[in-house]
């Protein structure tokens, strides 16, 4: 059975979403062993994005994270427009999708440097080590320096091994 | 065992995994995965974080009840 960033990520490349995992889980794909709970996206802001991104996500029934119950809650195309980052829930998971990130920008500004790599069995593109690694530090807080090492560790001995 | 330049004991012997504050041997496992089995792998610990938070939260409310009484 897939877990929920499988489940996500298919959705999105089935759907042809231009988008790049960021944030923690783009560490764990390139070997860094921390422990994150949320899935964070980085996604294209283009109106034809933003129109495929609302549909490929429609089946989750995505809500904005910590709305009472029984607010109206309405996740689609024009609030995607109109808005920036989202921290969004559905069923006890999390997902934040940013259209922009401290340090790095957005979309356009990491693509040439983002990595390929498959995820169940889709070729996904993943924020490369030292853009995620700048974000963090710029971001500075204090959970995102206590995984500064580990990430750092990580990048120097995927050098390693890529220069072996 | 002792460093022969220095005539110190070599850190590194016994240190093996550590080296200071990060497990490299934790790094080098998970280098020798594929993302999606490294991701398979961070699933398990992920449910287990979430529920151990959850279980926090629960006793957290359950003393603030009793303190409150």
């Amino acid at each position: 059975m897939q877990n929920f960033t499988e489940r996500v990520v298919s959705a999105l490349c089935s759907g042809k979403v231009e988008f790049i995992v960021v944030g923690g889980v783009s560490a764990v794909l390139q070997g860094s062993p921390i422990v994150t709970r949320d899935l964070d996206l980085c996604y294209r802001r283009t109106g034809d994005n933003f129109s495929r991104l609302a549909e490929a996500l429609f089946p989750f029934q995505l809500r904005l994270r910590g709305l009472p119950e029984g607010v109206p809650d309405v996740f689609d195309q024009r609030s995607l427009q109109f808005g920036m980052n989202f921290t969004l829930e559905t069923e006890g998971e999390s997902l934040d999708l940013l259209g922009e990130m401290s340090a790095i920008g957005g979309y356009d500004a990491i693509v040439g440097r983002a990595i390929e790599l498959d995820v169940a069995g889709h070729t996904v593109k993943v924020l490369a080590l030292e853009d995620l690694i700048r974000t963090k530090r710029a971001a500075g807080r204090p959970k995102d320096l206590a995984v500064l090492p580990v990430l750092e560790a990580t990048l120097q001995m995927l050098q390693e091994k890529d220069g072996a | 065992m002792t460093s022969p330049a220095t005539g110190h004991p070599d850190l590194s012997l016994f240190d093996l995994g550590h080296q200071g504050d990060l497990d490299r041997t934790q790094i080098a496992q998970q280098l020798r995965l594929t993302p999606t089995e490294r991701l398979r792998h961070h699933e398990s610990w992920r449910l287990f974080v979430i529920e151990a938070l959850r279980n926090a939260e629960l006793h957290r409310k359950s003393r603030q009840r009793t303190l409150q009484r």
